[in-house]
């Protein structure tokens, strides 16, 4: 192969696009970091350059926020979530995907539906609902709504349907009960699906806003976007702080991306190998 | 008998528990170094004579709105027994939900020791809701490097009660020397010209709720600002960062706004000495114009469904309605800690209301300055519509700016347009 065929006019384009597209995607991340050590006025005027405020913008964070906890509170509901959403979401998919009945279709259509529903106007019969239960300024009232989630049963349930049937015939021939060949047969094979599933449901509630500022009415119980939002409507905003929480909020996202990204990756293709 | 006595027990550990129950206050509010850090100065000061009462104050985001209206919706579940609601969104409040707080003034809260203007939003026929909280005094921020740069001695200005006409001149002759223009202004924000038009005592909307923008006041307000538009007296940002950012980064030789600039502004030591701020310039020719306005501010208010509603009103009204040595010291301690100017105007002598500040021109006492032109901000009802007018009025005013509308009328024809769509009138 020649070098000037590697080095073609389209190939360089194609790295020049690519290089453009990595430094756009970086870019942010970037800015973040060095925002971290700047001061306020600093990380307005878009300096790119690290300053030297690390610690007291450190410092000013922790002043007001109790982040050792948020940071333990949004970790604790966001893998609770996982948990119990991959059992729920598993179980419900299978069911939907391998056991026909008359009215399949037609449950399975009106949880679609569903899906039209915006959260918002979901808010107060919600919060109404929780309150009668005493659930108020709980996790589990944050936790509970999350873990049934339509799109991760539709997501699974497509996942499913590569899952050859006469595998679960065979082993019923060879006595297992339906629930054994859930757990042993079907879930063991479906690992690529389940790490997908896993990042979008952890995704979802880490980040989640709206729901937890309205049932969490004490100091104790708050998760970061909640004390993000709360920084951002003082009278003078510490920009430096906001950037130490949005680092610390952005890391357990990488690292469960960056160590689940093949399994991700090949969850989206379809899993069964 | 032992089962007599082990419910007696019982008895007494529910009374003992619901005793204690009685003695927790909850507040919400937000921003920790501001209105959290100064209703915890105020708990302290109320547990000096009363240390069994805890008060418990929780920092929430500024969409408090949307936990306190879900809490009312569900009957007052989850709800705090007071919380801090900015002036312009009460009175939707107290229209929507006309029984949810507790009229004050029956409580015997002394209003004629308020600022004025404070208590106007507050007040629904006899009934006043809420303990005036932070002024937003408004004053004109001007540069005094720049203007010395343009030949000018700010000591002719210093303490000025100055019309808009003199304001443009001076503007002008900075802009012509410097190159800079005089004010940063936010163009897809309502304050300032919210500001000017408070400014003038006038209002929004009629006595019966209906929009009125054929005012003097509103009028000849837009035409200012369009005047300072084309002169090119404006630098236009959009977003608030920006306009911060554009203070901080000397592209103005000043800007209109209100006193909770301070920390913005001293967060730059290179501003230091440099900053001196005047009364807010008067518009000629709107009788009942004042050379004072306002800009934000908060207060406080306790809800009808709190169990706890006797004991929050006397803590409100001991420590931020009445004049003792103790209070005086409280109103003097948070204005230092947090920058935080109360509206309780019997308290507003303590030294640090006094106190020449270094950071400032030649060290003009700011607060001392903020305080006197607080007593004359005239009075602005903002209205159960407040927000949907605001927003159809910044959208029209950008409209103007950029040449969409050509003349005055135009453009509030087009904000009443945008306003009655979307109040679906």
């Amino acid at each position: 192969m020649s070098v000037t065929r590697r080095w073609s006019a389209g190939r360089i384009l194609v790295i020049l696009i690519l290089a453009l597209a990595a430094v756009i995607s970086v870019f942010p991340f970037y800015w973040m970091i060095v925002g971290t050590t700047l001061n306020p006025n600093d990380v307005l005027r878009g300096i790119l350059v690290p300053g030297r405020d690390f610690v007291s913008n450190w410092l000013q964070a922790v002043k007001n926020y109790n982040l050792p906890l948020f940071f333990f509170n949004s970790l604790k509901i966001a893998v609770l979530t996982v948990v119990f959403g991959l059992v729920v979401n598993g179980l419900a998919a299978f069911g939907f995907e391998k056991y026909p009945s008359k009215a399949r279709d037609k449950v399975f259509g009106v949880l679609l539906l569903t899906l039209i529903i915006p959260q918002i106007a979901l808010v107060i019969p919600m919060f109404r609902m929780f309150a009668f239960f005493d659930l108020l300024n709980t996790h589990a009232a944050i936790i509970l709504p999350s873990i049934m989630s339509v799109f991760i049963i539709f997501f699974m349930r497509q996942n499913f349907k590569m899952f050859p049937t006469e595998i679960m015939e065979a082993a019923r021939v060879d006595g297992a009960g339906e629930f054994s060949i859930f757990v042993r047969i079907v879930t063991p094979s479906m690992q690529a699906t389940y790490a997908s599933a896993a990042i979008y449901l952890f995704l979802g509630q880490w980040n989640s806003y709206l729901w937890p500022l309205i049932t969490i009415l004490t100091d104790t119980k708050k998760t970061l976007p909640i004390a993000m939002a709360s920084m951002m409507n003082a009278y003078t905003i510490e920009y430096g702080a906001l950037m130490v929480i949005v680092c610390i909020s952005v890391l357990p996202v990488l690292v469960l991306f960056l160590s689940m990204q093949k399994q991700f990756v090949a969850g989206l293709l379809g899993s069964v190998k | 008998m032992k089962k007599r006595m082990f419910i007696v027990l019982a008895l007494v550990a529910t009374l003992v528990v619901g005793l204690s129950a009685q003695k927790k206050l909850t507040v919400w509010c937000w921003d920790p170094n501001f209105n959290v850090y100064a209703m915890k100065q105020a708990a302290a000061v109320y547990n000096k004579t009363h240390p069994k009462v805890t008060i418990e104050i929780v920092d929430m985001a500024q969409d408090i709105e949307a936990k306190i209206i879900s809490g009312l919706q569900a009957g007052g579940a989850g709800l705090p027994d007071i919380a801090l609601f900015q002036d312009f969104r009460i009175e939707q409040f107290l229209h929507d939900y006309p029984k949810a707080f507790v009229d004050l003034k029956a409580a015997g809260v002394d209003y004629s020791k308020f600022a004025a203007y404070k208590v106007g939003p507050m007040t629904v026929g006899d009934h006043v809701y809420g303990i005036p909280f932070d002024t937003g005094s408004t004053g004109l921020w001007l540069r005094t490097d720049y203007m010395k740069a343009a030949g000018l001695n700010p000591d002719d200005y210093m303490g000025k009660d100055l019309t808009w006409s003199d304001v443009i001149k001076l503007g002008e002759t900075v802009k012509a020397k410097t190159g800079k223009p005089l004010l940063a202004y936010q163009s897809d924000n309502f304050d300032m010209l919210r500001i000017v038009v408070q400014s003038t005592g006038g209002q929004f909307f009629k006595p019966d709720g209906s929009l009125d923008l054929h005012s003097l006041a509103f009028e000849k307000s837009l035409a200012l600002f369009k005047e300072l538009n084309d002169k090119g007296l404006l630098y236009p940002v959009v977003g608030w960062s920006d306009w911060i950012n554009a203070i901080n980064s000397d592209k103005s030789a000043g800007f209109l706004n209100a006193i909770w600039m301070v920390g913005s502004v001293k967060s730059r030591p290179a501003n230091a000495g440099k900053y001196m701020i005047i009364p807010t310039p008067r518009i000629e020719g709107v009788p009942g114009a004042a050379n004072a306005s306002n800009n934000g501010g908060s207060s406080w208010y306790v809800f009808s469904s709190s169990p706890n509603k006797a004991r929050a009103v006397d803590f409100l009204k001991s420590v931020w309605a009445t004049d003792t040595p103790d209070n005086e010291a409280f109103y003097n301690e948070i204005l230092k800690g947090a920058g935080a100017m109360g509206t309780f105007l019997p308290c507003q002598t303590g030294s640090n209301y006094t106190a020449p500040d270094d950071f400032f021109y030649k060290s003009q006492p700011i607060y001392k300055d903020f305080a006197a032109w607080m007593k004359d901000v005239p009075v602005l009802r903002y209205t159960p519509n407040y927000v949907p007018m605001r927003d159809a009025v910044a959208h029209a005013t950008l409209g103007y700016f950029q040449g969409k509308y050509k003349t005055i009328d135009e453009t509030i024809s087009a904000a009443e347009a945008e306003y009655k769509q979307v109040m679906g009138q």
